[in-house]
């Protein structure tokens, strides 16, 4: 059974959660070229990465930093902290 | 080694608790309201209080769950809303090990008085363990009662338990 150690909730059963991908921030005001790199493009190279995971039974979401060369858990991110402002998109006439 | 090998599983037994209501109270006002209404106030997020009959679990900052038994008033707020949990409750010295059976969780850690949000049998349940009585309630949407009622009662055959209601339904 593979557990994902909680910084929060503790050890827990991987099978509680969904993995909703590594937080990344979107360029604001990018040329195409810099879109299609952010939308198709990852580095995939192992280290650490801020991710969110979704825990099931608690309805809970978390930041968290994990390792991916060493699959371990290294903290907790703020919301805040991955926060950013929207880019004012405007609607072509 | 088996560590339950001694249990004693004769006493086991599964009752249902269908003499509780469940509320979801979200919201700034969730916390006043259950003070208004005379109920515990658990101060940690995932963890629950009991007091006369009515269990209370804080399960968020301003987010609580609170099952009162039938005929007690609902808190007064707007942001009260009825649930339809199914409540099981697990008594008896094998409880521990029907569970390792059903959830991950090791249950051998589970204090009276402890609450667990956790999948059990692939459901996502509420488990609380009674400070007085030690029995231990499933809490889980109604509408997963006939697939995980059928489990727990097989369950709690294949261990030597027995079934019972509890509440007056039959």
């Amino acid at each position: 059974m593979k557990l994902l150690d909680c910084p929060d909730i503790g050890k827990r059963p991987i099978s509680e959660f969904d993995y909703l991908g590594e937080i990344r921030i979107p360029p604001s005001d990018a040329d195409e070229a810099t879109w299609a790199d952010y939308v198709f493009n990852r580095d995939n190279a192992p280290g650490v990465l801020r991710e969110r995971w979704y825990h099931r039974p608690t309805g809970r979401w978390f930041i968290l930093e994990r390792n991916t060369l060493t699959d371990e858990v290294v903290g907790l991110v703020d919301p805040a902290d991955v926060r950013y402002k929207e880019p004012n998109y405007e609607v072509p006439a | 080694m088996n560590a339950y090998a001694s249990t004693d599983m004769s006493n086991l037994s599964l009752s249902v608790r269908d003499d509780l209501c469940g509320y979801l109270l979200t919201g700034p006002e969730s916390a006043s309201a259950l003070s208004a209404a005379g109920l515990p106030l658990p101060e940690a997020q995932l963890s629950a209080e009991e007091a006369g009959g009515a269990l209370v679990a804080r399960t968020g900052s301003d987010e609580y769950l609170a099952f009162l038994p039938k005929g007690q008033n609902a808190p007064a707020c707007a942001w009260c809303f009825p649930r339809a949990d199914r409540i099981l409750a697990v008594q008896g010295e094998g409880w521990i090990e029907l569970m390792a059976q059903l959830c991950q969780f090791d249950f051998r850690k589970m204090q009276p008085g402890d609450w667990l949000m956790a999948s059990v049998a692939g459901v996502n349940c509420w488990l609380y363990r009674e400070q007085s009585g030690n029995a231990l309630l499933i809490g889980f949407d109604a509408g997963f009662d006939h697939y995980l009622s059928d489990v727990f009662n097989t369950l709690v055959s294949e261990l030597g338990g027995k079934e019972s209601t509890k509440g007056g339904a039959l």
